[in-house]
């Protein structure tokens, strides 16, 4: 069970499958009664919902190709039976929940894979260019090398993960191949790569 | 095999470390926890990275909904009254309680509380060289002036030389619990860590 509160008149209310609920135990209506402020969540119970990666930046939540801003972001967080929130993290690249809220939908991150720090969040929209500003900004050198039938190759020279790699990416950034023996279930983005080889090779 | 609502009183060393173990035998999970979570404890917590000075019940709860579908909650609660434990029962009906509190209060309310209650209890309990994996109204605590004893035990929850006694307790507190899911019955341990090595006595009483 989960509410978000402070979107609309009254709570909006989660079962733990994640859907609108009006079947609300009494003692966690009553916690979230007791909740004055806006634009926060309460969790009774996490809900079982497909876990999405996306870059919390500042308010902003976008998904890993950079293309566009998906959700909002709870200003704070209260854990039942808590009378006091905590600060949503900011500034991540994070593993979390999406909830459909009144106007966006809401992002609940639950795994930070990655802090990340940019002197501006104009990244927004900027797709392949933006990973570039924000691999630049944590100091990845980006060498665009050959292009052919919207596949380029990147050479890539990490000083913090002590690293020399060649990646293959498509217009959007996706990784396509890589130099590196390294392997993922799920279809990566530039900035993913570099920053997941990092965090592998147990560097900040 | 049967699946249960399992209560967890502590997310620290020991309970982080039982909670993924035990997980394929829950329908759903309230995790109790009053602390944060320092840098320290990653030493020996099972915690996912990133939740220094939050809340251990959201680390840990995080953490059981990357590994699985069952229904976690997670419960923000300094544990100091029967009533608080009464009324978590009332809340959530749990099958079992599994209690890693790492103070004796706490501890001692527990016992009382299960043997009130008539809810199996499951302890687990460290200290740098003993590990006790015991049931409800047998638990025995310790008397007297027991400062010293508790400030070993809180060393031991927090630094990397003890990793292998979360790991060595939560596998004989999985046996344990699986012994009483299985065939009803209470199986109680105790370890002795000494230079010569680990003896480990089932308790027959």
């Amino acid at each position: 069970m989960l509410a978000l509160i402070g979107y609309r008149k009254f709570p909006i209310f989660y079962s733990e499958e994640g859907r609108i609920t009006r079947r609300v135990p009494e003692y966690f209506l009553e916690y979230v009664s007791g909740i004055r402020e806006k634009e926060v969540i309460a969790i009774g119970s996490l809900p079982n919902l497909k876990l999405r990666r996306r870059v919390v930046i500042g308010d902003q939540v976008i998904n890993p190709s950079f293309e566009r801003r998906k959700e909002t972001l709870a200003k704070k967080i209260y854990v039942y039976p808590e009378k006091k929130g905590e600060e949503t993290v900011r500034n991540v690249y994070s593993i979390g929940l999406v909830l459909k809220g009144p106007r966006f939908p809401i992002f609940l991150p639950i795994l930070y894979i990655f802090p990340i720090r940019l002197s501006s969040n104009s990244i927004v929209g900027k797709g392949l260019e933006g990973m570039m500003e924000l691999l630049e900004e944590l100091g990845v050198e980006v060498t665009l090398g050959t292009k052919s039938q919207g596949r380029t190759t990147l050479e890539v020279h990490d000083p913090e993960a002590e690293s020399d790699y060649t990646v293959l990416v498509d217009d959007f950034g996706r990784v396509i191949d890589t130099s590196l023996c390294f392997h993922s279930d799920e279809s990566l983005y530039l900035f993913e790569l570099v920053l997941l080889y990092r965090n592998r090779r147990g560097s900040r | 095999m049967r699946k249960v609502r399992a209560l967890f009183l502590g997310c620290g060393f020991l309970g982080s470390n039982l909670v993924p173990q035990v997980l394929p035998h829950l329908s759903s999970l309230v995790l109790v926890d009053r602390d944060e979570v320092e840098l320290g404890n990653y030493d020996n917590h099972l915690i996912p990275k990133g939740y220094e000075g939050r809340k251990k019940v959201m680390a840990l709860a995080s953490l059981v909904s990357l590994l699985s579908e069952v229904p976690v909650f997670p419960v923000h609660m300094n544990v100091q009254k029967m009533e608080q434990l009464m009324d978590l029962q009332s809340k959530f009906d749990p099958d079992i309680v599994i209690c890693s509190f790492d103070n004796v209060e706490s501890r001692a309310l527990v016992r009382e509380y299960s043997s009130r209650s008539g809810i199996p209890t499951l302890f687990l309990g460290v200290t740098e060289n003993y590990i006790y994996i015991d049931w409800g109204e047998n638990l025995v605590l310790p008397r007297g002036d027991i400062s010293s004893v508790l400030r070993g035990v809180r060393d031991v929850c927090s630094r990397l030389d003890f990793r292998a006694l979360g790991s060595l307790a939560s596998a004989l507190a999985y046996y344990s619990f699986r012994e009483w899911l299985m065939n009803d019955s209470e199986i109680s341990f105790i370890a002795h860590i000494s230079e010569d090595g680990i003896r480990i006595s089932r308790l027959v009483r």
